[in-house]
């Protein structure tokens, strides 16, 4: 009991010291408000202090660079952000220390165009990927969201954790808890990164908080283009004419029902999905009824679980021919549409089912309807995606594997 | 009648006893001391032991900037000592509720694991993480799920055993019954479930001292205080329940109620720990066995050292699975195995009659 009571007060105490950094820096008369008449008294202080000898009471290098950010991107005033799982969260400073669980909010960010030493922690899975996160590499080990490493993280001293805001909700939650009772400092965000419905949304809101308004809209337009062209197509064809589409993830014959993210997937891209009213979120369908359904196109994904292969560290593109060659020859599998016509896909998850999901709509939306998208160019889109928001330098011509057949 | 052969006999057990048991309050310190010292912020031993006195004494220690760099209070305060403390409470109180199990059975093979508690908490924590169904909501909802389903199974065999007679048979196979049960509930959930929920079922299953805490560690602390204490009084009933069911009722034992009683309270202490730590079965099943094989069958005796034996097993476990890989924490269920099998075998293997 004494313990915690202990304990207790040493949060206080520990409370006490963040209340007090609450404040924004720079702000003279305590109103909530930087104006430029303080920040540039702030500034003369400073130079003052550091040039002329003079001796009024400068504000510290890290205040000033504060200060200088809120006047510059939050209108001087604390920034009150609402985050995808609707919490509010208000910032007086801006975020310089960030950890991420959440590996597609990294990549968001990144297409915002975060400077890599804002970054101070990222999970395993971002360390295990050299070939896509090349500047992530050697920065702090937080594990998974299932096993976090608690002390890597709460020694890296971040001003922000990021979460996801609907995966794992619970292991999010005793994550947020543990941090919390270790530095009660720390603030959390969840985000998702890669759901259609809240995509633009959250670009947006993280664009605020890190000061990227600008890189925020330039990414969102590029995106727009991508799916307000899908979508300005696909919404045109009547529901009798989408052709339909079977989808298999890596376990063969487990596809996606009703609500699942690639259910919404094929909707975006114009195609009917033929266990789209099944309400397991991920049913292990029968072969039977595939056959019977007698889908127009199929899609196969791999990157997981036995056909872990493909994407941006493998370069051999022979595995995708194989899983494709595979479907076709399923036991009367020949009579269906789709292997008939030579209707058969296989895409990579990294391009549908994470934050560069638009890039594997596109590329769904071209294959089930050829005619009408002949100026959409996938590969492009891809291509722009790497070099101008990624800021990678990865040429999808020699390296990668990503759909079948090309 | 007691020869003076005998007496002497019961000197030297008595005597063996007492240092099994102080060797063991040695050894569990003693690593408790090593434990709070690592972990993978590097923190050195100097400053893990400056940071518990800072939080003792808040104010009293004055910090070098390097701990209030690495956040060391926090580290040492919100998350070593918890864990300590908690693997050492969990340890104790599965290892007693497995000897309790295993006296009143008369079963070796008994524990969590058998009897279907360990499988009807991981479904009931499936059926929080997969379906998001449960009585309690938010943080809870798995804790609660797993706790709720685990003492369900415990009178679900009771209630099986008091319809067909109590017996140790009848509880134990309607145990396995249980557990087959509860299994293929949980292997359905996660063979529906899409793959961020499974993969958080598996890692509940491994068992983990991760998601310990100051109030889970008091929850825990409050209903071992609760329970071991009734349960060392009695221990006599249990050495008399040992001998079978006749020989207990001819010495005045209520054979019925001391078994319905003592399994109740066995579950208890099992089913307030897992919800907390998911299955961490096995320490149940081996810390009596390798204590009975050092101090013999008095379960006066048997108790508290086996409770000191699952102590230092589990909190070796979570040592070894803090370090074992740098940057990684192995579940603690997964490494006690690897900890505790070896030693249970060896001891088994030397063992001329075993």
């Amino acid at each position: 009991m004494t313990r915690k009571l202990l304990l207790l007060v040493c949060c206080t105490f520990l409370l006490v010291g963040t209340a007090a950094a609450e404040a924004i820096p720079c702000d003279r008369d305590g109103n909530g408000t930087l104006t430029s008449s303080e920040l540039a008294a702030a500034i003369l202080d400073s130079l003052d202090a550091r040039f002329m000898g003079g001796t009024v009471e400068a504000p510290s290098p890290v205040d000033l660079r504060d200060a200088a950010f809120i006047y510059e991107h939050w209108d001087g005033r604390a920034l009150t952000i609402t985050d995808s799982s609707g919490r509010a969260t208000t910032l007086t400073r801006p975020l310089r220390r960030i950890a991420l669980f959440n590996s597609d909010t990294l990549d968001m960010l990144r297409s915002l165009g975060l400077e890599p030493d804002r970054v101070v922690g990222v999970s395993k899975y971002v360390l295990e990927d050299p070939v896509f996160y090349p500047e992530y590499q050697g920065k702090a080990n937080l594990g998974s969201i299932w096993s976090p490493d608690y002390e890597q993280a709460a020694s890296i001293h971040p001003d922000a954790v990021f979460l996801y805001a609907t995966l794992s909700e619970s292991s999010c939650a005793d994550i947020e808890k543990t941090l919390r009772s270790i530095d009660p400092g720390i603030r959390f965000f969840r985000f998702d990164g890669y759901r259609p419905a809240t995509y633009a949304e959250e670009a947006r809101t993280l664009g605020l908080l890190l000061g990227k308004e600008e890189e925020a809209r330039r990414f969102l337009s590029f995106h727009r283009n991508v799916t307000g062209t899908v979508a300005g197509v696909v919404d045109a064809i009547p529901a009798e004419d989408r052709v339909s589409v079977y989808l298999e993830s890596w376990h063969d014959y487990k596809s996606a029902g009703k609500g699942s993210g690639y259910d919404e997937k094929i909707e975006l891209a114009g195609g009917r999905n033929i266990f789209g009213e099944n309400p397991v979120e991920y049913p292990v369908v029968d072969p039977e009824a595939v056959i019977s359904r007698n889908p127009d196109v199929i899609v196969k994904i791999v990157g997981a679980g036995e056909l872990a292969f493909g994407g941006y560290g493998d370069d051999d593109r022979s595995s995708f021919e194989t899983v494709c060659r595979t479907i076709g020859n399923r036991p009367v599998w020949d009579r269906i549409s789709a292997v008939r016509d030579g209707r058969v896909h296989i895409i990579h998850s990294d391009v549908i089912g994470g934050p560069e999901y638009f890039i594997g709509t596109a590329y769904l939306a071209k294959w089930f309807y050829p005619d009408l998208f002949t100026d959409l160019d996938p590969r492009a889109v891809h291509q722009q995606y790497l070099e101008e928001f990624q800021h990678l330098d990865y040429d999808l011509d020699e390296h990668g594997t990503f759909v079948y057949p090309a | 009648m007691m020869t003076d052969f005998g007496r002497e006999e019961y000197a030297r057990l008595a005597e063996k006893r007492a240092l099994f048991i102080t060797g063991l309050i040695v050894i569990l310190i003693a690593l408790a001391g090593v434990a709070v010292t690592i972990g993978s912020a590097g923190l050195s031993v100097a400053d893990s032991y400056i940071a518990i006195l800072a939080g003792l004494f808040p104010g009293a220690v004055d910090l070098p900037d390097r701990m209030v760099e690495s956040n060391a209070v926090g580290i040492v305060w919100g998350w070593r000592l918890h864990r300590v403390l908690f693997a050492v409470a969990a340890g104790f109180g599965l290892a007693i509720a497995g000897a309790v199990m295993q006296g009143v059975l008369r079963n070796p093979l008994a524990s969590p694991f058998t009897l279907g508690i360990a499988s009807a908490a991981s479904c009931g924590a499936s059926i929080a993480i997969v379906l998001g169904a449960g009585l309690l909501s938010g943080g809870l909802l798995v804790i609660g799920n797993a706790f709720l389903f685990a003492m369900l199974a415990a009178a679900a065999i009771y209630g099986m055993a008091r319809l067909r007679g109590m017996g140790s048979e009848t509880m134990i196979l309607a145990g396995i019954a249980l557990m087959y049960l509860f299994s293929a509930v949980t292997s359905l959930l996660q063979y529906l479930g899409t793959a961020d929920k499974v993969q958080a079922v598996v890692f509940w299953m491994f068992g983990s001292l991760d998601r310990s805490s100051w109030p889970k560690l008091g929850i825990v602390t409050v209903v071992l205080a609760a329970v071991v204490p009734v349960l060392l009084w009695r221990a006599w009933d249990l050495n008399a329940l040992a001998e079978g069911d006749e020989t207990a009722k001819s010495l005045g034992v209520p054979v019925e109620r001391s078994m319905a009683g003592f399994m109740l309270a066995a579950s208890l202490v099992t089913a307030v720990i897992i919800c907390f730590t998911g299955t961490i079965g096995f320490i149940g099943l081996v810390a009596p066995h390798i204590t009975r094989m050092v101090i013999g069958t008095d379960h006066r005796a048997l108790l508290p050292a086996s409770g000191l034996v699952g102590a230092v097993l589990l909190l070796g476990a979570d040592c070894l699975a803090r370090t074992a890989i740098p940057g990684t924490i192995i579940p603690v269920g997964i490494m006690t195995a690897f900890l505790g099998i070896p030693f249970f075998l060896y001891l088994f293997m030397r063992r001329r009659d075993a």
